[in-house]
């Protein structure tokens, strides 16, 4: 079997974790085992640049933000000197460039298995709502609100959960706080700003794959056992609760998801699931499927190469993943080639 | 009168009892850790045995008045059925 080159993204391995390092994991441990992993990352402080036992050489993309054709370019470069066979992006931000970019990687060799822009749309925070009605899942009753009016005619008593459009969330006791966090949330991630009425329970995830044609072929779902400061899970457990089965049968049935994602549902006190976020690509905490049975990276490779899967959701119920900070010793010429060269 | 209420309980069928009092909960994935006797209680639960057989046993092995014993059994089924240990 020819040596495949898999490109990934998402190096950062902080107290926010992006998925990379654990993609990297689950693949050193698959059949691709002795592929070439080339790191994506957006900085020389990013960990996985440094990592060598998981990844054999790290490029830095231009950020996000600076648009697809910049992109492209530099994926364009990088493929002359790694003949790339998959790319699995891992961060949010740069999904849209991929997906948009799709047709063209194509064009070089290059694998993506990635949703439509359809669907990235659809699981957006503003969007879910119309994700609620398309599926019939229930989600906390939720407003995009503009501005200070918007806010004003809310009539839903506190606590209220405000929500950034990408990334961050605060949970507001009164005017005041809704006010503050309002204020503090647009300035980073614009509006509009979600207002959702708070559920208290616990709080699951759900990693799956999906074929885009409605069937479900990898699942794993996690009680989060310890939740940071920034609401990530930095412990948790597989469960097996069929109610999430369904759902998540039901959510890709109904979306049609191609590609990996992520379901975050909370569970009330009453035992009814609320899906409070959809992320459109592998979380952070992936490595937990895989030692449970479930290697979603090892299942992508397959689906762009065309080889043949089954359908296979079972996996070991009661596996724990606790998360931990490591430092890694580097050499600061290594940093120092890192930022100079874009690449290591 | 308690315990006629709770004559059917039953251990949910899906948890893990460990030897050490860990009980794991796969679907809910809610963990606690039972002490010796709430270990033994629901072992007894788990083997078929009434509420009125599980009293027996305590008084035959402690040294606890009836009327404790009914309390504090009556608080701890209250738990197991809150945390859905056990069900009718």
């Amino acid at each position: 079997m020819k040596r495949l080159t898999i490109a990934i993204s998402g190096m950062n391995a902080t107290d926010n974790p992006s998925a990379g390092i654990s993609v990297a994991r689950s693949l050193r441990q698959s059949e691709y085992q002795d592929c070439r992993i080339v790191g994506l990352s957006y900085g020389s402080l990013e960990p996985g640049n440094y990592m060598r036992d998981l990844i054999d050489v790290a490029y830095q993309l231009p950020n996000p933000t600076e648009g697809s054709e910049l992109l492209f370019s530099r994926l364009a470069y990088i493929q002359q000197k790694e003949n790339i066979d998959v790319i699995i992006p891992n961060l949010d931000a740069e999904l849209n460039s991929f997906i948009l970019l799709q047709s063209r990687l194509g064009l070089l060799n290059i694998g993506t298995y990635l949703p439509s822009l359809e669907q990235f749309e659809l699981r957006q925070k503003c969007n879910l709502p119309k994700l609620s009605s398309l599926t019939g899942i229930d989600i906390p009753d939720s407003r995009n609100c503009f501005s200070y009016n918007d806010l004003m005619n809310l009539d839903w008593e506190f606590p209220l959960v405000v929500k950034g459009q990408f990334y961050e969330a605060v949970i507001t006791r009164n005017q005041e706080q809704l006010f503050s966090a309002f204020n503090d949330i647009s300035c980073r991630w614009g509006v509009p700003i979600i207002v959702q009425r708070f559920v208290s329970g616990a709080e699951f995830n759900v990693i799956g794959l999906s074929d885009g044609e409605g069937r479900l072929l990898s699942y794993v779902a996690m009680r989060k056992q310890y939740i940071t400061d920034k609401g990530k899970a930095w412990a948790g457990v597989t469960i097996n609760d069929e109610n999430l089965l369904d759902l998540t049968r039901t959510f890709v049935q109904k979306t049609s998801w191609k590609g990996p994602f992520e379901l975050e549902w909370i569970r009330s006190d009453e035992g009814k699931f609320y899906l409070i976020e959809v992320n459109p690509r592998i979380p952070a905490w992936v490595y937990l499927a895989t030692a449970s049975g479930q290697n979603i990276p090892e299942l992508i490779v397959k689906l762009i190469k065309k080889e043949k899967i089954s359908a296979n959701l079972e996996y070991e119920v009661g596996k724990m993943f606790v998360r931990c900070s490591w430092d890694l010793i580097v050499d600061f010429s290594e940093f120092g080639k890192f930022s100079s060269k874009a690449e290591l | 009168m308690l315990f006629n209420d709770f004559l059917q309980m039953k251990v949910d069928k899906t948890i893990n009892l460990e030897q050490d009092g860990f009980v794991f909960c796969p679907k809910s994935g809610e963990c606690y850790t039972l002490n010796s006797l709430g270990q033994t209680i629901l072992s007894w639960i788990k083997s078929g045995d009434t509420m009125d057989i599980i009293k027996q046993k305590i008084l035959e092995q402690y040294d606890v008045s009836e009327v404790v014993l009914d309390t504090d059994l009556e608080d701890f089924i209250a738990l197991c059925v809150r945390y859905r240990l056990v069900e009718d």
